[in-house]
């Protein structure tokens, strides 16, 4: 990426500390890539919740303690012993043969957590097992590495990536359960598309070492409580898919210079955060201008997932925006883009333009169908 | 278990090759069925009507399962021409009439029930017509378009045979349901899958072979089609370049990029209209009048197709165009607009959707591009099926029209599909089959 | 066309809109309202439940720590009891004889949205296989109460049953709102639409219905800042008592976990009644009657499968069972749709506009055409043209049936022209017209006349499958490979727990 561009990107972000990519925004990037305001946003590393929230929009999204303390208990359980659940689930479950198995911590390195130390010790017994001259199996906690649009990202996976015939897998461990051989699939579809950050990720790796794609399987290996148990079981995710959509949003982000491009000088987000009682500085009428001056997509599922949607929801409504009721609505009304506009061509208000007349004819007609069931004055034709 | 990896250089002896082993694994009585994948005018038919004599010469009496009126009615005229001297049965409904060109055949009887086709040696009916027979059972079923029977189907009819022969295209668009199915995710017998992949689930073993060699393709379409819905399956044009060729009549005045379009087509079989970027409902009447006037236009200047069966040149008539379309309005719509174009036989063009243009082949094929002018593309407009049947439908060219866009479309979809456990990922993945024929088209981009 | 129209409008003017003129669902006269609260993290870990058949009348249930199996299972026997003795009480009126009589009405479950159908379908499975006896006995009534519920599950998958209904889709079904679907299936946000609390506004009330403060979720999931602010710290507490055994402490941490839940559902089962008061206001179309009687019969059958000691429903279909499923569900949803575009003037306007129906004045009548049938009868077919402003997209063939005509009425499309801005439909009378020669009066429409038609959903077959214990070969594994679904697994009651936490 070019250096002006990190230069307008910090510029966006503004005094705060650079919020790095992690495998939770990287899958984020699926969700919605024609936003520029996300994609912005993310790109420079800013705080969306901070932002969010001065901008009167405070982000719905925090994490119950239950689910922190069962996420983190069932993956210990899994783990503990040298990972003794896990092998049993990989043997017994999914009839993996596995060698002798040999367990590492990658929690830290000598007492060292820095993410940089543990990237290297990473990247050192890993490469060593693709190589052939390690003898680890089993990896807890490695610490991967990626750069996103010419940022680090440290991927510090809270899983295992291990070793059967000469592949590595990933392997994920989640707390929903899988039911009869089924799990949520809007679950299991986040938790693939995160550890499809992780193939990239060690795929990268092992790219510097010349061994190719194929060492590291994107079949997925996800652990969860069997049934309504606290046992695990195991399934394969096949994530062909996911890597290569992820790969393609990791491509476009190169194109974030486009986007760029567009603003206008001087653009920031900053929040201006006062040092010492921590509140934004900045007049957030002020912030609401600077973020106006970014085109958003909304659309209702953005409020399952994005920081801002509340914030671009509340944008969406001010505009009459059709954006608003989603897409079964917008599909019905192509080509048509707010309310003022569906409404006056169906009330003959507005003359439609050439390519407008198919839709404002459909239009005229349900409006007519609405005023004859419902009685109104004025609506038949 | 796949066999017949033909690499013989000679399309012809590939074809012989890849019949010869069907044929002889339809002769050995360990297999319970015996699956052909076959690409799109890879001569499927030819082969349910060889392997329905074959049979019926050692001694067989087989039945032959279709999925449409239409299919049934096409393989018996085929069965009648080929082999006039076996006696055909068609089983149909009450309140079913033949088409002329069955009407009259010496060795075809139509009848409600098996007892009034006691002396056909060969019974063809659709698979809901045979699912109301009881209690009689034969040594041999061919199930034709099987990739588009549901399983369910498949169970209705299955005790009316002891061995099948399981012919279709699995590029061509799966069976569908109206109603959730995620009940059903992952299981090996889920009802909602075609009956091909559900009966491969439970019987390990049963040989698949497939048809290596596209007769109806040109040379200019095989290897994009082959790239885009088959990339794990390799096939090859039955023709050379050259063999196929179209040519005008007349000399073009007036509409330009109309004509534009044509000149395309006729000199490099591809070609993508390609109108101006808007948002704009399925219905929308500039793409869809364009596609009638592209075919009214092509009759207008009259075309001569020059082809292996016509190495002379023919005159295309109407009915060797189609125009391929996604939805039942738009078809609708499109044949509204072949009359506005004024040329008297512009009604005979065929005029349908995807799902039911499967199966069928023309000279010209017209396509309204699934993904042209939406704002988002969904599941449904990036199911490669669709795509893959409109793209190869013809023997000639194909002529995509589109609104400007479909790249950035594409370029901005979100992977929103729900992930599930223990069901491999469907491949081919549409998007990227929509990005390889996007990637051919732009090459015979022509804007309007 | 029109419900989009619809939920236009309603942005524009911040009110709900009617898109259906009728209630396309019955409605019991005492339905059993049920809002199951789950555990965040763990699926199938109940919380809470708030219970009963009136407002006044409510049982609040909860689990002071649902991580600990024999609390689960004490809550699914309580919560069982109730809902058994709901259901049985519509176990007692038997109308007609024999192998055809059935139930004359049948219980009705509502919970707050669809979320509330997955905490029951949990719920159900978790107790169905479990054993009175044996290791990790359960009550009684707990496997019954699985049973139960995973019926009513399913019967919730078929289009036009009632049993068991969120009543978010009940409403979202009549009223149009200026939100997305998402948003609707938030019943505080969907009754912020239909009728804000007095003195508010649409917007405030929005604005309300999203702070989990004002409106705590109607769950199963509950708002994390009430886990992690006030539930996490109870539960500990309750635990603390638990382990020191003091019963005075033990009593009161309990309670102070009941009214901590009390107040987090209360405003939702509040709201719930509500909308019911509001859907009963709708007046019901006029096929549901016979559509619940269809109800009443498949419960009945249950109900008597359950009298005769039979299966806890498999967890996952057989080959056969999935294929009869898939063709009553696609069945269901045919004729639910048919029937609601047939009762409802609404629901036809808008597939009218899709060009799936269409409605017009008839132009020409040849009332007296004959035509010559297969079995060589004369019969009358007479053609009778229509011209509609409708944008038609039905192709000739289509059957149709008509709400406009004496019943048994029936047409086929014989042609479709456009003309100018309109469109003439000819059609051919094929039923309805009585036994003789001449059609019974009235029975072809008349010139000046106005009807409507829409496509026949038909009668068709139903299917036939295979003997259940005789999957053929195509769907069954070969005779080498064990079948591994069995009707009752065998570590059913002795599923593992894996060490508590």
């Amino acid at each position: 990426m070019k250096a002006p561009v990190d230069d307008r990107l910090a510029a966006l972000r503004g005094s705060a500390k650079r919020r790095p990519y992690n495998a939770r925004s990287l899958a984020a990037l699926e969700n919605n890539p024609r936003c520029t305001l996300r994609a912005l946003l993310d790109a420079s590393g800013s705080d969306k919740a901070a932002i969010a929230e001065h901008a009167g929009y405070p982000s719905p999204f925090g994490q119950s303690a239950f689910a922190f303390a069962r996420g983190n208990a069932f993956e210990a359980m899994v783990k503990d012993n040298g990972c003794a659940e896990l092998l049993r689930v990989l043997r017994e479950t999914l009839k993996l043969t596995l060698p002798e198995v040999a367990y590492l911590d990658l929690n830290d390195v000598g007492g060292d957590g820095s993410n940089e130390t543990r990237r290297d010790r990473t990247a050192e017994v890993l490469l060593q097992a693709a190589q052939g001259t390690g003898d680890g199996t089993l990896f807890d906690h490695p610490m991967l590495y990626l750069e996103v649009g010419g940022q680090e990202a440290f991927l510090e996976p809270d899983l295992v990536a291990f070793r059967i015939d000469g592949r590595f897998y990933i392997v994920e461990i989640k707390s929903f359960p899988i039911i009869d051989g089924q799990a949520d699939p809007a679950q299991v579809r986040s938790a693939t598309t995160q550890a499809c950050a992780y193939v990239i990720a060690l795929r990268a790796l092992l790219e510097e070492a010349g061994i190719g794609p194929e060492a590291v399987s994107d079949t997925v290996v996800l652990v969860a409580p069997k049934d309504f148990t606290n046992r695990p079981t195991a399934a394969f995710v096949d994530a062909r898919k996911q890597v290569s959509a992820l790969t393609r949003q990791l491509a476009r982000l190169e194109r974030i210079s486009d986007l760029v491009d567009l603003l206008p000088e001087g653009l920031t987000f900053d929040l201006d955060i006062d040092k010492d009682d921590k509140r934004p500085r900045r007049p957030a009428e002020e912030l609401a201008e600077a973020l106006e001056q970014v085109p958003a997509t909304y659309r209702p599922d953005c409020l399952n997932h994005c920081e801002m949607a509340y914030y671009c929801r509340a944008r969406a409504r001010a505009e009459a925006s059709l954006d608003v009721l989603g897409p079964a609505v917008r599909e019905q009304l192509g080509g048509i883009d707010t309310v003022t506009m569906a409404l006056g061509l169906a009330r003959g208000q507005l003359t439609p333009t050439a390519d407008q007349s198919d839709m404002a004819a459909a239009l005229r007609h349900a409006a007519r169908l609405r005023a004859e069931l419902t009685g109104e004055v004025g609506g038949a034709a | 278990m796949r066999t017949d990896d033909t690499t013989a250089p000679d399309p012809a002896a590939a074809a012989n090759v890849a019949t010869t082993a069907i044929l002889a694994d339809l002769a050995d009585t360990r297999h319970k069925a015996v699956v052909v994948d076959s690409p799109p005018g890879a001569g499927k038919s030819t082969l349910v009507i060889r392997a329905a004599q074959e049979l019926t010469a050692g001694g067989e009496r087989p039945i032959i399962v279709a999925q449409t009126n239409n299919q049934v009615d096409d393989l018996i005229e085929n069965l009648t021409e080929k082999h006039p001297d076996i006696p055909v049965g068609r089983l149909s409904a009450t309140g079913y009439s033949p088409p002329p060109a069955l009407v009259g055949l010496a060795n075809t009887t139509v009848g409600r029930t098996l007892d009034d086709l006691a002396g056909c040696q060969i019974i063809v009916g659709t698979a809901a017509k045979w699912a109301t027979v009881r209690d009689s059972t034969f040594g041999w079923a061919i199930l034709d378009e099987s990739y588009q029977m549901r399983s369910d189907m498949l169970l209705q009819i299955v005790e009316r045979f002891d061995r099948g022969l399981f012919v279709g295209d699995p590029g061509q668009l799966d069976p569908f349901t109206i109603v959730g199915t995620e009940r059903w995710i992952g299981l090996p017998h889920d009802p909602t899958q075609n009956g091909v992949s559900v009966m491969l689930e439970h019987n390990p073993g049963i040989p698949v072979h497939r048809l290596p060699v596209s007769w109806r393709l040109p040379s200019s379409a095989a290897p994009t089609v082959n790239e885009a819905f088959y990339p794990f399956t390799g096939f090859t044009a039955g023709t050379d370049h050259g063999t196929r060729a179209l040519g005008f009549d007349t000399a073009g005045f007036g509409s330009t990029d109309l004509d534009e379009t044509l000149t395309m087509a006729f000199a490099t079989g591809w070609a993508l209209h390609e109108l101006k970027r808007r948002h704009v409902p399925r219905t929308d009447t500039e793409t869809i009048q364009t596609a009638a006037n592209l075919a009214g236009r092509l009759l207008e200047r009259g075309a001569v197709a020059t082809c292996e069966r016509n190495p002379d040149g023919r005159p295309l008539t109407a009915r060797d165009i189609a125009i391929g379309v996604v939805h039942r309005d738009q078809a609708d719509l499109v044949r509204t607009a072949l009359t506005r174009t004024g040329h008297p036989d512009a009604p005979d063009v065929a005029v349908d959707t995807a799902n039911r243009l499967q199966g069928r082949e023309f000279e010209v094929v017209i396509v309204v591009h699934p993904l042209s002018g939406r704002r988002d593309a969904t599941a449904f407009h990036l199911e490669t099926g669709r795509l893959c049947v409109l793209a190869s439908r013809h023997r000639q060219a194909c002529i995509v029209v589109a609104r400007e866009g479909i790249a950035d479309l594409l370029d901005s979809h979100p992977s929103m599909d729900p992930v599930h456990l223990s069901v491999p990922a469907k491949f081919p993945d549409g998007w990227e089959a929509n990005q390889v024929m996007l990637a051919k088209l732009s090459q015979h981009r022509v804007a309007a | 066309m029109l419900s989009a129209l619809a939920h236009v409008e309603a942005m524009e003017t911040l009110e709900v809109v009617h898109q259906t003129e009728f209630r396309h669902r019955r409605l019991s006269g005492r339905p059993l309202v049920i809002i199951p609260l789950t555990m965040a993290g763990e699926a199938g870990a109940p919380l809470a439940a708030m219970v009963g058949t009136a407002k006044r009348d409510m049982t609040l249930l909860v689990v002071p720590q649902p991580r600990n199996r024999d609390q689960r299972f004490t809550f699914a026997a309580e919560l069982g009891q109730i809902v058994m003795r709901y259901i049985d009480s519509y176990r007692q009126d038997r109308r007609g004889d024999g192998e055809r009589s059935h139930y004359s009405d049948a219980p009705q479950i509502l919970v707050p949205n669809h979320g509330g159908i997955k905490a029951l379908a949990d719920l159900g499975r978790m107790c169905r296989f479990r054993s009175a006896s044996g290791p990790y006995a359960v009550p009684d009534v707990v496997p019954e109460f699985g049973m139960w519920l995973t019926f009513l599950v399913d019967t919730s998958e078929q289009a036009g049953t009632s049993m068991l209904m969120p009543v978010t889709a009940m409403l979202s079904e009549h009223w149009a709102t200026g939100q997305s679907t998402l948003e609707d299936q938030n019943l505080a946000s969907l009754m912020a639409w239909i009728a804000p609390p007095d003195g508010l506004s649409v917007e405030q009330a929005l604005a309300d219905a999203e702070n989990p403060d004002i409106c705590p979720p109607a769950g199963p999931a509950t708002s994390p800042e009430f886990d992690n602010r006030h539930l996490a710290p109870a539960i500990q507490r309750f635990d603390a008592a638990h382990t020191l055994g003091d019963p005075h402490d033990l009593a009161t941490a309990q309670a102070e976990l009941r009214d901590l839940v009390a107040e987090q559902v209360k405003p939702t089962w509040r709201m719930m009644w509500t909308a019911i008061s509001l859907l009963r206001s709708v007046p019901e179309a006029p096929r549901t009657a016979k559509r619940f009687e269809r109800d009443c019969v498949s419960f009945t059958s249950y109900s008597d499968y359950r009298d005769a000691g039979g299966f806890p429903q498999r967890k996952r279909d057989t080959a056969i069972g999935a294929a009869q499923r898939l063709s009553r569900l696609e069945r269901a949803l045919a004729d639910f749709e048919a029937d609601m575009a047939f009762d409802d003037p609404f629901v036809l306007a808008d597939r009218r506009s899709a060009g799936e129906a269409f409605a017009g004045t008839v132009e020409e009548s040849v009332p007296g055409r004959m035509v010559t049938t297969a079995k060589n009868r004369r019969v009358p077919r007479p053609y009778v043209t229509l011209r509609t402003d409708d944008p038609v997209r039905l192709a000739a063939g289509t059957k149709l049936i008509s709400p406009s005509m004496p019943a048994g009425h029936k047409a086929v499309i014989a042609s479709v022209h456009p003309d100018g801005d309109t469109t003439l439909v000819t059609v051919e009378v094929t039923g309805g017209m009585g036994r003789s020669r001449t059609p019974n009066p009235g029975t072809v429409p008349e010139p000046g006349q106005r009807l409507a038609y829409l496509p026949d959903p038909g009668w068709r077959p139903t299917p036939v499958f295979p003997a259940s214990d005789h999957t053929p070969w195509t769907h069954s594994p070969g005779p080498d490979e064990p079948d591994t679904d069995s009707a009752v697994p065998e570590d059913a009651a002795a599923e593992e727990w894996g060490h508590e936490d």
